[in-house]
């Protein structure tokens, strides 16, 4: 082979030695590098539009977190922290003598935890009335300042009361609960 | 006329040669400025990027306390009205048995008294909350005739509220003139 054909070859060769190091070390990585870049970016986007929504909804936010907090506190008074049994020995006082219920047993029992949020403390109690004396008591003493419950209702007949009289007096005993929160 | 070509074979080829390799420099040269100007670019666009990208992470850092007081705020909101719905569900559990009497007196139909009645409520022991689901009810009952214990059970089986009503045996006894029917009868009244 001659000379010059030698040089020839040599200079494609090291041309083509210089393309292979074009692509490989200088465009693959700056491309690898765009690539990174455009979904980098397309992520931190996503974010700002995000971010940018959430600035817009701050003002509602604020307004719905303050209306919130105004009924919250008007309404955790009727689900204190303390029990304060005196109050609600009162209220159920109150409230029965309002609907004519003569209560002739009351007694105050264990606390029960086993509910999640809340601990109920309940009062087993007897009295007589007439069945619709004592579902306006029931419904009046739920909406008192404490909230108020009934479980396990038992309702007799006293004796002498005429049959399907609506006036008639029922004996009942059950139980009757108040909440406190955890 | 002849022309008589005096130059050494070696020079001419020499001249092919040389101007080979010129062609070829040019090629060469050409080829290696469009990588150039296309390397250029790539990296032109790769400044580009960086410029974008730190011009929105700037903004995302302006925004950053608006997104932690927003979140913060939502956090606060959702506290509140699991309270809220949590005393609004107590509420409601103190209007359970007023509705129930209130909905018993619907379905009894006249000529039909109750001695005495017994109720449970039911609730699901797996559940933390305690949600009250029903009220399991046991009734004495009286009546002059089985008409109206008929209509009695009609009316439970009918109502969206009653489910399960178990008729337990109907004792009849004279009473004067009249038969008195007792019996007792079960179901339970669904809480929504």
């Amino acid at each position: 082979m001659k000379k010059q054909q030698q040089t020839l070859i040599g200079i494609i060769v090291a041309f083509g030695i210089f393309v292979l190091f074009y692509f490989r070390v200088l465009l693959l990585p700056l491309n690898k590098k765009i690539s990174e870049k455009i979904r980098l970016i397309g992520e931190k986007n996503k974010k700002l539009q995000e971010a940018i929504l959430l600035q817009e909804s701050l003002p509602l936010l604020q307004q719905q977190t303050e209306a919130l907090k105004i009924q919250v506190a008007d309404l955790e008074k009727k689900l204190p922290n303390k029990p304060d049994i005196p109050e609600l020995i009162k209220i159920i006082s109150r409230v029965s003598s309002y609907y004519n219920i003569k209560i002739s047993n009351i007694t105050t029992k264990e606390m029960d935890t086993s509910a999640k949020d809340y601990n109920e403390i309940p009062f087993s109690i007897s009295f007589t009335t007439n069945y619709h004396n004592l579902a306006q008591f029931l419904a009046s003493i739920a909406q008192e300042k404490r909230i108020f419950a009934a479980r396990d209702l038992v309702l007799t007949y006293s004796a002498g009361s005429s049959a399907g009289s609506k006036d008639n007096y029922l004996n009942i005993s059950g139980v009757i609960f108040s909440y406190v929160l955890k | 006329m002849i022309s008589i070509n005096l130059l050494p074979k070696e020079i001419e080829e020499y001249q092919k040669f040389k101007e080979l390799v010129s062609l070829v420099s040019v090629g060469v040269i050409f080829v290696g400025v469009i990588m150039f100007v296309f390397y250029f670019l790539r990296v032109s666009k790769l400044t580009m990027l960086n410029f974008e990208l730190s011009r929105i992470e700037h903004k995302l850092k302006q925004l950053e306390d608006v997104v932690k007081k927003v979140e913060e705020l939502k956090a606060t909101k959702r506290n509140l009205e699991a309270k809220k719905q949590l005393v609004e569900r107590l509420l409601s559990n103190g209007l359970i048995y007023p509705k129930f009497m209130t909905e018993l007196l619907k379905v009894l139909p006249d000529g039909i008294w109750f001695s005495n009645m017994n109720t449970t409520l039911v609730t699901n022991p797996a559940d933390p909350e305690k949600k009250i689901t029903g009220i399991k009810v046991n009734l004495t009952c009286f009546s002059y005739d089985k008409f109206s214990i008929a209509d009695f059970l009609d009316n439970l089986e009918n109502s969206e509220k009653f489910t399960n009503v178990v008729l337990g045996p109907i004792n009849i006894s004279q009473q004067d003139k009249y038969e008195l029917h007792n019996f007792i009868v079960e179901f339970s009244y669904k809480v929504e």
